[in-house]
């Protein structure tokens, strides 16, 4: 990868973190999103778009509400596709079974990456008391710059949560590349099936939130009528 | 309740960019008063405009405290407190201390607005992106990106105004749009969706009828079998790498 493409990276990783909760809120921070841009700035947009699919709904109904923090699946899914992209050409037979080796590290990866979004919101904690300080002293100005240096702390949470997945997710693929050939060959079907399971997991995750009355009438009821369309089609 | 200060008050202008700096209304985000800080800076640049600066550090202490609401009814709930800030600053009654106003109507707006966005709108566009993406439409990012943030403006932009226009009583017009039963049946409309998402994952073409109602059958009992697991408490990656295992095996098994 050259520096800009890495430096692209960074500037996606910080705006799609600060996405997630300290700004805008304007959806670049799903998965599919900005799996898909970083795909799309590497030169690998399908491999990119897939790892979205799949990641997508796995945290969908963590809502960023209140206190909750959800796993970081905004880094994860980044930090998916500059995977692929560093160890693609390493293993290029079994390129759909790389992209779902990588799917489980950074789901693994993403469990742990909240931890920085929570320090962020610790050090936000004395930004709230510094700016006080300093309404005390009459200074208004204070209010402003602290707010907006809590910016600065969820990019730097998203940062260090971007390099803790390439890091770790490259260190683990370094490691296991030797095997992966062996293991691939484990998975004899068609290796479609697996990022299918990735889909159907975020679904049952969804659905397990979500508690709707007629929940079975109305997602056989969607499956029967795709089915007859599809087949109509 | 309705505001009488709109002669001499806040401009359009001035509103648009009350609902820009809403945007940045988590910026600070912090576990003691989530998100008092980003409130107190929306409201910074009005409050200027109303008080002399000797009492400023004064009424803008009254605003740095606990504060949580959804972001997309926030600059509403700004609006109008800034109208009662107006009204106050004018000599005229106000039903209450624009202080107080936030504190009132904060955990209402966000479970309403909370309910709409992030329970309704969010799943909903979320799974039908996915299914188009599944079935081969390369544009569902887009998809998702503008069909989210187009009621999201709208709820921003027409939010501040109607709130500026309404002062105290936007809650009640807000009660009126009836956004849980929007939410409830947005996430009828996902259980539907998501249903279609796992039929275009399954639809593989060279299957024959037999295999597809197996596979249809079998799909679906190992997502219910999915969900009660979840239910149970098990994690998220372990139910996924249970499945792949599974899958594997059987897999194995098979051919």
């Amino acid at each position: 990868m050259t520096t800009a493409q890495w430096l692209m990276i960074i500037v996606v990783s910080v705006l799609s973190g600060i996405d997630r909760t300290a700004m805008a809120q304007t959806m670049l921070s799903r998965p599919l999103v900005c799996a898909s841009l970083t795909g799309l700035l590497l030169g690998i947009f399908p491999a990119a778009f897939q790892l979205g699919l799949m990641l997508e709904l796995l945290w969908l109904m963590r809502l960023p509400v209140g206190a909750t923090i959800a796993p970081d699946d905004t880094q994860a899914a980044i930090g998916a596709v500059v995977l692929v992209k560093l160890f693609a050409c390493q293993l290029p037979e079994h390129q759909l079974g790389l992209i779902v080796f990588i799917g489980v590290i950074v789901v693994v990866m993403a469990e742990v990456g909240k931890c920085w979004d929570v320090w962020a919101r610790h050090i936000n904690e004395r930004l709230f008391l510094n700016a006080v300080r300093g309404l005390d002293r009459s200074c208004t100005h204070s209010l402003v710059v602290n707010h907006y240096a809590g910016l600065c702390v969820f990019a730097c949470a998203a940062l260090i949560s971007l390099s803790f997945i390439v890091g770790g997710g490259s260190a683990i693929l370094w490691g296991g590349m030797r095997y992966m050939g062996s293991m691939a060959t484990l998975f004899t079907l068609n290796g479609q099936w697996l990022v299918c399971v990735f889909v159907l997991v975020g679904v049952a995750a969804t659905l397990k939130v979500l508690q709707v009355k007629h929940t079975v009438p109305l997602f056989v009821g969607g499956y029967s009528l795709t089915c007859i369309l599809l087949e109509i089609l | 309740m309705k505001s009488m200060a709109k002669d001499g008050g806040i401009s359009k202008w001035r509103l648009f960019r009350l609902a820009c700096r809403c945007l940045f209304l988590q910026s600070s985000w912090n576990y003691k008063h989530f998100q008092g800080l980003g409130w107190s800076v929306a409201l910074l640049p009005e409050v200027k405009a109303i008080y002399a600066p000797r009492h400023l550090p004064q009424v803008l202490k009254r605003y740095c405290k606990y504060f949580n609401t959804n972001t997309f009814l926030a600059p509403a709930v700004a609006a109008a407190t800034l109208c009662l800030e107006v009204d106050q600053s004018q000599g005229r009654n106000v039903v209450m201390e624009p202080h107080t106003y936030p504190d009132a109507v904060m955990a209402p707006v966000a479970a309403v607005g909370d309910a709409l966005f992030w329970g309704g709108i969010r799943p909903f566009l979320s799974c039908l992106a996915v299914a188009l993406g599944a079935f081969g439409f390369c544009w569902s990012p887009i998809v998702l990106i503008v069909l989210f943030n187009l009621p999201a403006a709208i709820f921003r932009v027409v939010g501040t105004w109607l709130g500026y226009q309404h002062g105290a009583s936007v809650v009640m017009l807000i009660q009126r749009w009836r956004l849980a039963d929007a939410a409830i049946l947005l996430k009828r409309c996902t259980v539907v969706v998501c249903g279609g998402l796992c039929a275009v994952l399954m639809h593989q073409g060279q299957l024959g009828l037999l295999w597809s109602t197996i596979v249809s059958v079998l799909v679906i009992v190992s997502l219910f079998a999915a969900i009660v697991c979840l239910r149970k408490g098990v994690p998220i990656v372990v139910v996924l790498l249970g499945i792949i295992a599974t899958v594997a095996m059987v897999d194995k098994l098979l051919l």
